[in-house]
């Protein structure tokens, strides 16, 4: 350190520098330099050395406090005698405190606290911080989570929260995640305020069963755009009244700060493998089992022993395949081998951003490319955001963001039909599973070979299938500051749209739905929803008592859609979709349109008293459209209620008490309207026809009547919720346990049975949620070289009836205290074997051997309703679990999450059922290797004498394919490395390497493809999009 | 600064204002609005055509659930009351519903959910508001209010008739002014009378309104009306009234084609002896917009058998619709109508398939000569020839076996190709009644009426048993379950289940 030397032109030069910048940013400070002092100056900066601007310095030197706060670039000097103590603060960053030696320079790094006490949290038309928040809010940081292999929002949000559930549907490229709050529906969805639909925009491709498109939601948004993602729990919810039913989900945008331009990349490319799959049979044993269980079947049909009572005879059967033929078939082809791949994905987001005092803009643009695991599935997205926030005047403040997004799939020919076709409906992966291994890909010919009724797996890879989409978002608020930081009004307006075209054609070489024929679809979906809002808001202390915050507005929502699609036969393939009126064959056109409006009304304000009791009162009112008028409007009040015990006197002294704070909220929510009110008479959606189909009527038939009582569902929701930070937030976390009825719900109920009516739209039934949930963060260890976090969320909720639907009875063997989701099954223990005595409970139709054993569960010799036994779908707990570990430059991290308790059915069994094997339709998966037969009498599955479909008498289902679908998955492991090297910081400020392996492992006894995706009952069997495992190398940097 | 506050005031204003319901009335697109529908007459006819929806072929449409129509594939006038029956195998590959009727044990059908025929009860509501609506407009001219009226209470009659005749007498709404009362929530069952006498205004208005040759081929015309009317009151062992309405049918103009699969062919499809046939478009696929379709040689041959056109069936190895030998066996060896049954073929790997290795014949009634992906042959549904066996029948309950009635049966044999009756068939009336069901079995094997002859000859379910097979406990079928648990105990299962 170079010794202090003091000479009047420096002490006054610093004098100046170190009051320039306090002028400029706190014009009310007033300072006055001490005589004695002299000017330390140096740089603030985090753990990974990049500079933190507006740190707050304090200078405490027995009562004189004084203060200043760092430049952009971190930089700060003030002036400071020895013994006096500097204080470094900065919200979510652990306070520094150092005493003022013989050094003029200092430069001091801040650990990141942990604490998120005064972090920011966004409500609804508002903020406020965690430490005030009175309601159940959850946030998710985006920084937090490894983006490299994940192209949409809902991919963050797997076991990041506690009570939000996000559950895989596909995972193929953009594939579908169910987010729900507390096992609701699919949230109400706000980008920046804008209203945004929550749910995938997916043209379908005609009347064609292939459909392997199972994307999800917000697939418009690049991820590494969102600063944060609020979670509405609770009565929080209210304030959006119309709609929040279901919870809300607040995604916000970054913005730009003042500052010096900041430009940040951030690349990766990943590897994806699959994880192990379902396995086909090899060509030989195919062929073994094709010979064993044909016989068995043979013995059965003709109920010869042992099946029956008649002698075995089997002179008359004739085996499918000779020995031969079994010796030289081997493995066969590997038909999954030709149809999956190793895919790869490369991510790569520039960012600009930066301001003046009046200007702040943010830009960005993305492009995420993946190469799925199917052969020819892909996805590529481009995205562009500009956001700028104006202070036009001191009065006038304006806002914009503007974000346009071009997503292009190449749909993946996995998942499984859409009707009832079967195995003439297959596509390439369902294929793939369905075609024996002894066939091979090319006949004698060379042309692709074809079995039975399914197309070739790898000739259905020709079958065009593409979906292009594009979505513009733009957002315009102006604010008027009316006075200053108490009074401001606001104007906005958001529009999100969005449209997609879908391209399918099938070329005419290629054998499919039992034909050579050329097949095209062109769709075109188009969907806009605009928000306009005017809000009022009022924030004010009075004192040191009492502290409001206020708002109030008005808005209106207006949804509108719209499409169009074609579909033709018969037509030249070079041709195709392109000019798709040159078809000859069969046309179909068809187009629909629709919109809807909502109206609302809306105030919320908050008292803050003596920092210790916080009441928030909320009232909207909304309307819809779709009531009649006496019943358009509705109004869903809320209130909740915190108590801050540690700012009471009895706790304040308690040192390790940083935060406890207890809450309660209680309000009503609605759910948007899915139904009108008003009678309609809806085409028929079957045609009349005559003359050989040349004379077509399509009838109107009458589907609803007028029902001016219809009105608004209601949700009351109650929440009780704890917050604590403990010693120095080493332990941190919260609780919340709550209650929500639906009522009066807005749902098709069947009618009576006598109606004319099928369903009509009305108000009933009643559901009652209950759970609770619980999340925990813990610093074992926490060194400025090393520190260890742990973050725990738990999750529990379930659901009940209080007072079902109309017409929709207590399924046998169950109550109405079930759960919904409950699963209802006779339970069977095992396989009847060969001269096992059959009990006269087995019901008819399972009595010959390889039958499942029913269980008479009250030994009461009849198998009857009080033998079904329940089991639950939705899982009892839900949990997700991160631990990271900071070491010098290195941080390491594991996430799991993962759930228990639940159940379901496994039809990737289907796959294994006998018959299905036997139909000489498809093969089978090694499932058949587990099915009881004469030749495997210790088999686990039922055998060819059995057929489930025509069991008799039951009033439930059969647990044959019932499976738990327990599990835990590691779905991060990342390491990252940040360089702080002198050499290096000079032209990088910031510069951070990782390596991410996402879906690392599994733990689970589910055997089906993964416990988290539900493949369908599907004739011939599901083949979902199979799982994979990314491994990512990723660059971060700053300039 | 003033300025600025006064746009953004006069904006919040504006949504304040408009924030209450001026301008608020729903958008209500692609579909119609009882204020302004039906007012013209094609609006009509257009309301009224959805009496046809039952009476297709497609694979179903939806409902409460999905629905099949009475000449689907599945549920199908064919296999509810043919594959049940003594001239079809057991099929059980592929379980569910095509083993559950192969076996001629309904049980399963207690299993079904919303999706059944019961569903159409509602069918029968909603054809009488249409008539109620029908009656009370004057937009309509009296020739098309009678075609309209008359095809609506075919359609109503004819359900109720099927219904009938597969759970018993069910409830039924036919008076309007029920409809949206409570009365829809009673499910009790009317008495056998009630139902039958119901089935019997509706065909017999039906009858009296209907075009002998309506002007679009495939519409409802007299004769099917009064050929149902005729078959109902066989049911209802009403055999005067059924020989009366018979004799109406004899004067209509209708007679026998030469050729007995020209019958079945697409190209032959219409011509004198069809009363009624299920139009179908030899392009459609089953799908809800298309025509109606004919899948049938896919569910009768094997999936390794080589069709004409289709290339193969779906069956697995063997066809889900296979005639026993020993049936195949009863036709005389000239027998025409034994022509339209394959007892040998090669397949496609070049193996013969015969008796002794195949458990049955194929049927091939209906050839797959044309069609994309199925087939344009009309699905046929009454024909003149069982016009004459039905009234040979209703003589023979009368009078005996008159000279008429055994002439009516000869005249269908020599078609055939085969003589006439033997004495020891016509000697007495329990002889020629039981030579008239083993003719009504060799004429009409196929078309759809197995279940309902067999019960009404008294041979259910004797001859199921004679023919190596398991029945069920009732030639009627278990309402399903459902309908039961939501009828708060006004609805009884059907006796026997």
């Amino acid at each position: 350190m170079e010794p202090a030397i003091f000479t009047p032109k420096k002490v006054i030069l610093r004098i100046l520098f170190a009051i320039i910048p306090l002028l400029s940013l706190l014009p009310i400070s007033v300072l006055h330099a001490q005589p004695g002092t002299r000017t330390i100056s140096g740089k603030v900066t985090d753990e990974s050395n990049l500079p933190l601007a507006y740190v707050n310095i304090a200078l405490n030197n027995g009562g004189l406090i004084r203060g200043t706060q760092t430049e952009e670039n971190g930089n700060f000097s003030i002036s400071a005698s020895a013994g006096d103590t500097l204080v470094f603060s900065y919200v979510g960053y652990d306070t520094y405190r150092v005493a003022v030696g013989t050094e003029n320079t200092l430069n001091v790094i801040l650990h990141s606290s942990g604490s998120v006490l005064d972090e920011v949290v966004v409500v609804g038309y508002g903020t406020t911080t965690r430490r005030d928040l009175t309601t159940a809010v959850a946030k998710v940081d985006p920084d937090k989570i490894p983006l490299a292999a994940n192209n949409s929002i809902p991919e963050l949000l797997f076991g990041r929260a506690a009570g939000l559930r996000a559950t895989l549907n596909s995972s193929q490229p953009g594939g579908s995640i169910d987010v729900s709050i507390r096992g609701k529906g699919t949230p109400l969805l706000v980008v920046d305020g804008v209203i945004y639909p929550n749910r995938a925009l997916e043209p379908d491709n005609g009347s064609v069963e292939l459909q392997g498109v199972n994307r999800g939601i917000l697939a418009g948004l690049n991820p590494s755009d969102i600063e944060s993602i609020e979670v509405l729990k609770d009565a929080s919810a209210s304030i959006y009244g119309v709609s929040a039913g279901n919870g809300v989900l607040l995604i916000t945008t970054k913005k730009g700060r003042a500052g010096r331009i900041n430009v940040a990349y951030d690349g990766s490319r990943s590897v994806v493998q699959n994880m192990p799959y379902l396995q086909p049979l090899t060509a030989e044993e195919y062929m073994t089992y094709f010979n064993q269980l044909s016989q068995d079947k043979y013995l059965s049909d003709k109920n010869m022993e042992p099946f029956g009572s008649n002698p075995a005879n089997l002179n008359n059967f004739h085996p499918e395949y000779t020995e031969e033929q079994i010796a030289s078939a081997g493995k066969g082809t590997d038909w999954l081998d030709e149809v999956l791949r190793g895919g790869s994905i490369d991510n790569h987001a520039l960012t600009v951003s930066g301001g003046t005092e009046k200007v702040r803009y943010f830009f960005s643009g993305s492009y995420f490319n993946q190469l799925g695991t199917m052969e020819r599935s892909s996805m590529r997205r481009y995205t562009g955001r500009i956001n700028l926030d104006f202070d036009l005047t001191r009065f006038l403040s304006l806002s914009t963001n503007m974000a346009l997004n071009r997503n292009k799939y190449v749909n993946p020919q996995a998942g499984w039909q859409t009707g009832g076709s079967g195995s003439q409906g297959f596509n390439a992966l369902q294929a793939a599973l369905a075609y024996p291994a002894s066939v091979p890909v090319y006949d004698e010919k060379g042309k692709y070979s074809q079995f039975a009724l399914t197309g070739n797996p790898v000739s259905l890879l020709n079958i065009m299938d593409e979906t292009n989409a594009q979505g513009i978002f733009a957002n315009l608020a102006l604010d008027l500051h009316i006075i200053p930081k108490v009074l401001k009004a606001r104007v906005s307006y958001g529009n999100n749209n969005e449209n997609a075209l879908r391209n399918f054609f099938v070329p005419s070489d290629v054998f499919w739905f039992q034909l050579y024929q050329s097949r095209a679809s062109i769709s075109e979906d188009r969907r806009q929803n605009q928000t306009m809002e005017a809000t009022i808001s009022f924030t004010k202390k009075l004192g040191e008592v009492l502290k409001i915050d206020a708002v109030g507005g008005v808005g209106r929502y207006l949804e509108d859609w719209s499409g169009v699609n074609v579909e033709a036969s018969n037509l030249p393939d070079a041709i195709n979709i392109d000019g798709i009126g040159q078809a000859t064959g069969a046309r179909t056109i068809g187009s629909y349109r629709g919109g809807q409006e909502f109206r609302s009304l809306f105030i919320r304000s908050n008292f803050d008293f003596l920092d210790r009791y916080v009441l928030s009162l909320a009232l909207r009112r909304d309307g819809a459209d779709r009531f009649f008028p006496d019943n358009k409007y509705e109004n869903f009040p809320s209130a909740s209620l915190g108590w801050k015990l540690s700012n009471e006197s009895f706790l304040r002294d308690v040192k390790f008490i940083n935060l406890l704070k207890i809450r309660g909220s209680y309000g009503l929510t609605g759910e948007r309207p899915g139904e009108l009110a008003y009678g309609i008479f809806s085409p028929d959606v079957v045609t009349i026809t005559f003359e050989d189909g040349t004379v077509i009527f399509v009838p109107y038939i009458l589907t609803q009547l007028d029902n001016p009582d219809f009105k608004w569902p209601i949700n009351t929701t109650a929440n009780a919720g704890l917050d604590f930070e403990f010693w120095d937030y080493r332990i941190s976390g919260s609780f919340d346990i709550f209650q929500e009825d639906r009522t009066r719900m807005n749902i098709r109920a069947t009618t009576d049975q006598l109606s004319l009516l099928p369903t009509t739209p009305i108000n009933g039934g009643q559901q009652r949620r209950t759970g609770y949930e619980a999340n925990l963060n813990l610093f074992p260890v926490r060194t400025p070289g090393f520190s260890w976090n742990i973050g725990v969320n738990y999750t529990h909720f379930k659901n009940r009836w209080i007072e079902r639907f109309p017409n929709d009875p207590i399924p046998h063997g169950g109550s109405l205290e079930d759960p919904i989701g409950t699963i209802y099954v006779y339970e069977t223990n095992g396989i009847i074997g060969i001269d096992q005595i059959i009990p006269e409970t087995q019901p008819a139709g399972a009595q010959k051997p390889g039958s499942p054993l029913f269980v008479d569960q009250n030994g009461d010799g009849v198998l009857d309703d009080s033998d079904i036994i329940r089991f639950s779908s939705v899982p009892d707990a839900l949990i997700g679990f991160n631990n990271s570990f900071r070491y010098k430059n290195f941080d390491l991290s594991f996430f799991f999450y993962g759930q228990f308790g639940a159940w379901g059915y496994d039809y990737t069994t289907l796959w294994g059922d006998p018959l299905n094997f036997l139909g000489q339709t498809q093969s089978g998966t090694t499932r058949i290797k587990d099915v009881w037969s004469t030749f495997n009498t210790s088999g686990t599955f039922p055998g060819v004498s059995y057929n489930e479909s025509t069991v008799q008498g039951l009033n439930a289902g059969i647990d044959t394919r019932l499976a738990k679908r327990d599990f835990l998955r590691c779905r991060n492991i990342t390491l990252g490395y940040t360089f702080t090297s002198p050499a290096l910081t000079k032209y990088v400020s910031q510069l951070r390497i990782f390596v991410d392996v996402q879906n690392a492992f599994i733990i689970t006894g589910f055997k089906g493809v993964d416990p988290e995706i539900q493949a369908a009952a599907i004739k011939g069997g599901p083949a979902p999009y199979p799982m994979a495992r990314t491994y990512s190398f990723g660059v971060k940097a700053n300039f | 600064m003033k300025n600025i506050i006064i746009p953004i005031l006069f904006i919040a204003t504006g949504i304040f204002i408009t924030g209450c319901t001026k301008d608020f009335d729903p958008q209500i697109t692609g579909v119609l609005s009882p204020i302004n529908f039906p007012e013209t007459e094609a609006d009509f006819e257009a309301y009224a055509m959805d009496c046809y929806k039952p009476f297709g072929s497609k694979w179903g449409y939806p409902g409460v659930e999905w629905e099949t129509m009475f000449f689907s594939p599945e549920y199908s006038h064919l296999s509810m009351n043919d594959l049940c029956g003594d001239q079809f195998l057991e099929f059980t590959n592929w379980g569910g519903l095509w083993e559950g009727f192969s076996i001629a044990d309904f049980t399963f059908l207690r299993q079904q959910g919303q999706g059944s025929h019961y569903e159409k009860v509602r069918f029968i509501t909603r054809m009488t508001k249409i008539l109620e609506d029908l009656d009370q407009t004057t937009v309509l001219s009296p020739e098309k209010r009678d075609q309209l009226t008359g095809e609506v209470r075919m359609a109503r009659g004819w359900t109720m008739f099927f219904l009938l005749h597969m759970y018993g007498p069910v409830p039924v709404i036919l008076d309007p002014a029920l409809i949206g009362t409570d009365a829809e929530a009673d499910q009790t069952r009317p008495s056998e009378e009630f139902l039958a006498n119901a089935i019997t205004a509706d065909l017999q208005y039906a009858a009296d309104h209907l075009p002998v040759a309506p002007d679009q081929y495939g519409r409802f015309n007299k004769g099917l009306a009064l050929g149902t009317l005729m078959r109902h009151y066989l049911m209802q062992n009403e055999w005067g009234n059924a020989e009366a309405v018979g004799r109406q049918l004899l004067e209509m103009g209708y007679s026998l084609v030469a050729d007995y699969a020209s019958l079945f062919r697409t190209a032959t499809e219409r011509n004198s002896e069809t009363i009624w046939a299920v139009s179908c478009d030899v392009n459609a696929s089953g799908d809800n917009l298309e025509g109606n379709f004919n899948a049938w040689s896919y569910y009768c041959y094997p999936n390794n058998m080589p069709g004409i056109k289709t290339g193969e069936g779906w069956g697995p190895g063997v066809g889900v619709f296979t005639v026993p030998w020993e049936y195949y066996d009863t036709f005389d060896d000239n027998d025409a109508r034994k022509a339209l049954l394959i007892p040998e073929w090669t397949t496609k790997n070049g193996q013969l398939k015969n008796r002794d290795n195949y458990p049955g014949a194929v049927v091939r009634k209906y050839p797959d000569e044309d069609g994309p992906q199925y087939q344009g042959n009309d699905i046929v549904v009454l024909r003149y020839a069982d016009v004459l066996l039905m009234l040979a029948e209703a003589i023979n309950q009368t009078a005996g076996p008159t000279v008429e009635a055994v002439n009516l049966v000869n005249e269908i044999r020599n078609r055939a190709g085969i003589d006439d009756l033997g004495a020891a068939d016509t000697a007495s009336k329990e002889a020629f009644n039981d030579a008239l069901l083993r003719e009504r079995g060799w004429e009409l094997y196929f078309e759809g009426f197995r279940r309902w002859d067999l019960v009404r000859f008294g041979k259910w379910p004797d001859a199921l048993i004679a023919a190596g097979k398991n029945p069920g406990p009732s030639h009627l079928f278990p309402v399903p379950q459902y309908a039961i648990d939501v009828s708060n105990g006004t609805l009884t299962q059907t006796p026997g289940y």
